[in-house]
């Protein structure tokens, strides 16, 4: 038999060293080494923008809507001063790039198999690493949380990387105001020139831009480079006594914001271009500006908007809503023991383990038998095993690791008596899994098995749902604690009078660091204040600022203690504190229409939603009874 | 076993093995204007090598730099507005400008150059891709790509390596005898991928040199004649789609800079020409 000789060996062993892309990471080939330190080439291009920030009112290339040009020309920069929640949030995914920072991208690598799956990206002045996954791994559930980096898949093609992310909390486009929101999508691609990194960023936003908005941002080698750290801090940089107690959101009422011509007047550019709009990208344009003069004194403008994006809420409003659909019904992972069941009604928050399943309202009638097979699904979740105190726990451990416990839902508590949250309490009351302590009819009057705030169980009474469907056990204070540690935590929950109803409760799992807000909060929809049931917007604001104030940001505003909506997807503290600022927002806008006598038809005919109504009133009617509802709590005197 | 080449280099057979497995191991390191020639053929035309399709009509998208691009900016406008003092870069301005720099694009004259016919000083190779324009690429020949800019009617020619006899080696363009506003442009495809995994793509990359001095922006902002422009053109299609040509632009000015400055461009695919008009050169 022939024998390789040493010197096959060591040129065998040469060429797999030498031979970049087929060994190096050992995978299906990985073009372009991006690891390292960057440093951003700062002032190149838009250096006044990039650098100290833009100026109030400055649109030009950008293709916003008269939605967006609202929502910015209402902006007040104290906003971020104020709103300490959001103080330090960072900028996101697509306008990150654009700042000064610095940047560290690594290598994440597959421990099995060495390949590389991943690149984090960290910039100085964001909460954590970004991911750009490059294992082909899918996208999360249109109900998982939303985040100011975003979910980020990557795919090389030649010479560059495209990166797509999802997944965005709402955010800056441009830093005076321009929001992203929380529906747009960045693509990025990514391109080495050794030693020159360019980066082209197009964000879309389906409610706030009419085309595609692309930039772009080069890095530079910088081998040395520290990141440092950023230990932000909020503040509170201005106190008013006349403020203290109430949280105020600093905004400009419409046509009051006597900073948005400055811009023009500083360079000498006039005001149609200032303005923005997609036409002001394209050279076309250049020709159009010869026609207007630039304002040589600034003045406040009183702005006007028009187009198909301020008309959204009057297009629905002659649609019929349509039919619930709960054809799927899925179930993800929230946090500790609890897990987000969506899709049959209004959202269900799941405590899951040892002790069975607590529910968080019950859904939609409609999607019982979905939503009992969801819950089957995450009863057989693996866990870890308990592992009993005794001398020799093998076998005990063995069967609890290889079997599964029959799922039992234990009880329900109820945030309030909507047919989407509490419409499934007979049927998932009366299915083969629900399995309360103690035997029913017995032991059942000292513990619980639906429970609720005493409205809720009056209007039901008073409604003559079946027995079945009614809460077993109220309770009428502002905080009730069931009466033992559940899935080895306790369970909190929290009245929160005269917002929605007056009988919403919040759930807070204190262990688990989870709150289920019921219809208080709804990452996606307007708040349906329903003043008969003994809503208002005074106790809709105070329950929003309850709510942050129980939430524990990890950093920057998200993560650390997490939401689960009544509508929508996991959500944080930095997603309640923009739906708390629109609510307030929206609430000062009517006031001062109700203080100008204005009538409800005069109000809603002037739309003091609009700018938010591609966000929040996606569903036919909700603009109207969400306005209507604030403008009666205003004037007709209810409510704390 | 040691044996000598031609040249009297120790090789051993092994080595030759080792080096041959390197070449095959390595799916695709960059390849200049190689690619697809096929063993032992002839190299095939940059034409042929193209790892994408610039050709056709394009309209640029300006949403940086955006009022120093679509109006004539004021004198002394930096990119952070007039009345600036100082030195402009780090504080106020776009261009890394050194003093000297600062100090021409503080005296920019309009009427100056307007009287010396020099209304086109920012239409030349550092400005012209700046211009709110529209582009139409074509090829001129199978190694000479053609861009045509509506706004200033100017034309770039960037001409590649090419053989110079049928067959022969690719020898690179000779530069021109005398300076010109577009220079003289030498392309290159960096050439990147080809396996089912890794799709093959790259850029372009064009050296500009041998510029009459010229502005970058209508306002003035100046560059030198010792001005080397590196670009690199890269074609990216978007689900939506959307196409999109996108490019780096780094200037290397002994004259006027501290630093290379780099910045980039995009322009989207138009479906024809209709929107391609050549006006001549014009300083609002």
């Amino acid at each position: 038999m022939r024998t390789f000789s040493k010197s096959f060996l060591g040129a065998a062993v040469l060429a797999a060293c030498l031979a970049p892309s087929a060994f190096s990471q050992g995978g299906p080939g990985v073009p372009t080494d991006l690891s390292g330190e960057w440093r951003r080439l700062t002032n190149h291009e838009d250096a006044h923008e990039r650098g100290p920030g833009p100026d109030p009112g400055e649109y030009w290339g950008l293709p916003l809507n008269d939605a967006e040009r609202m929502r910015a020309d209402s902006y007040n920069g104290e906003w971020l001063s104020t709103s300490l929640l959001l103080q330090c949030r960072p900028h996101p995914t697509g306008y990150q790039q654009l700042g000064p920072d610095q940047m560290r991208i690594e290598k994440v690598i597959d421990p099995i198999n060495r390949q590389l799956i991943a690149y984090s990206v960290l910039f100085q002045r964001t909460p954590g690493e970004r991911m750009v996954w490059l294992d082909g791994r899918d996208r999360p559930s249109q109900y998982a949380a939303h985040s100011w980096e975003g979910f980020s898949l990557g795919a090389w093609s030649g010479d560059t990387l495209t990166i797509k992310s999802t997944h965005l909390k709402e955010s800056f486009i441009r830093r005076n105001g321009v929001q992203g929101s929380f529906r747009r999508t960045v693509t990025e691609h990514v391109s080495l020139d050794e030693p020159y990194l360019t980066w082209v960023l197009i964000v879309e936003d389906p409610d706030y831009l009419t085309e595609p908005l692309i930039r772009s941002v080069t890095f530079q080698r910088a081998p040395n480079a520290q990141i440092p750290v950023y230990p932000c801090a909020p503040q509170q940089e201005e106190y008013r006594p006349e403020d203290a107690g109430s949280y105020r959101v600093p905004h400009y009422l419409t046509a009051t914001n006597p900073y948005l011509t400055e811009v023009a007047v500083k360079y000498r550019v006039p005001l149609e271009g200032v303005r923005g709009g997609a036409a002001t990208m394209y050279p076309e344009y250049a020709d159009t500006l010869k026609q207007f003069k630039a304002p040589t004194a600034q003045f406040t403008l009183k702005a006007t908007y028009t187009d198909d994006s301020t008309k959204l809420a009057e297009r629905l409003e002659s649609q019929r809503p349509p039919a619930p659909a709960y054809d799927k019904v899925e179930a993800l992972h929230v946090q500790g023991n609890i897990f987000l069941v969506a899709g049959g009604g209004g959202n269900i928050a799941v405590s899951a383990g040892g002790d069975g399943v607590l529910m968080v309202d019950a859904g939609a009638a409609a999607a019982s038998p979905k939503i009992l097979d969801a819950i089957t699904q995450v009863t057989r979740m693996p866990r870890p095993a308990p592992r009993g105190n005794i001398a020799m726990p093998f076998a005990s451990v063995w069967q609890s690791t290889h079997s599964q416990a029959p799922p039992a839902i234990r009880m329900i508590i109820d945030t309030n008596d909507s047919a989407d949250h509490a419409g499934g309490n007979a049927n998932i009351a009366s299915s083969k899994i629900f399995k309360p302590i103690g035997v029913e009819g017995a032991d059942q009057a000292a513990s619980e098995v639906i429970l609720s705030h005493e409205s809720v169980q009056q209007r039901m009474i008073a409604a003559n749902v079946g027995v079945r469907a009614q809460p077993t056990n109220t309770y009428f204070s502002e905080r009730y604690r069931l009466h033992r540690f559940f899935n080895g935590e306790g369970v909190e929950v929290v009245h929160m009078p005269n917002a929605i109803t007056d009988g919403d409760s919040v759930v807070w799992f204190r262990g688990s660091d989870v709150i289920a807000t019921g219809d208080i909060f709804n990452s996606d929809s307007y708040p349906q204040i329903d003043l008969e049931k003994g809503g208002s917007v005074q106790g809709l604001i105070s329950a929003l600022e309850k709510l942050t104030d129980l939430s524990y940001p990890e950093y920057m505003g998200q993560g650390g203690t997490m939401i689960v909506p009544g509508h929508g997807w996991v959500s944080d503290a930095a997603d309640i504190g923009y739906y708390r600022d629109m609510v307030i927002v929206v609430r000062d806008r009517v006031q001062d229409m109700v203080s100008k006598k204005m009538t409800l038809a005069q109000v809603k005919s002037a739309k003091p939603t609009m700018d938010y109504d591609p966000l929040y009133g996606r569903t036919p009617g909700s603009t109207a009874k969400f306005v209507e509802a604030v403008y009666r709590s205003l004037t007709e005197k209810k409510g704390n | 076993m040691i044996r000598r080449n031609a040249k009297g280099i120790l090789m051993n057979k092994n080595l030759i093995f080792a080096a041959a497995l390197i070449a095959i191991a390595s799916p695709s390191p960059v390849f200049a204007q190689g690619g697809r020639g096929g063993r032992g053929g002839p190299p095939p035309t940059a034409k042929a090598a193209a790892p994408f399709d610039v050709t056709g009509y394009w309209t640029s998208v300006v949403t940086e730099d955006w009022h120093v691009r679509m109006i004539t900016a004021s004198k002394g406008d930096f990119g952070s507005g007039p009345n600036t003092e100082g030195l402009p870069f780090g504080r106020d301005g776009n261009i890394p400008y050194n003093a000297e720099g600062t100090r021409a694009g503080k005296a920019w004259d309009l009427a100056k150059d307007k009287a010396e016919g020099n209304v086109c000083k920012s239409f030349g190779a550092g400005g012209i891709m700046r211009q709110p324009s529209h582009l139409h690429i074509t090829w001129q020949d199978d190694y000479t790509l053609k861009m045509e800019i509506d706004n200033g009617t100017q034309t770039r020619l960037v001409k590649f390596a090419r053989p110079a006899a049928q067959g022969g080696a690719l020898t690179k363009p000779e530069p021109s005898a005398q300076a010109s506003a577009q220079g003289d442009s030498v392309g290159e495809w960096i050439i990147k991928g080809g396996t089912p995994a890794w799709p093959r793509g790259g850029n372009l990359q064009v050296v500009t040199s041998n510029v009459t001095a010229g502005y970058y922006w209508k306002n003035g902002m100046p560059y030198s004649d010792k001005t080397k422009l590196t670009e690199h053109f890269r074609v990216i299609k978007e689900d939506n789609g959307d196409e999109w040509l996108n490019f780096s632009l780094m200037s290397e000015d002994p004259t006027y800079l501290n630093e290379p400055w780099i910045s980039t461009y995009h322009f989207k695919k138009l479906a024809d020409g209709s929107k391609f008009k050549p006006r001549p050169c014009a300083i609002d």
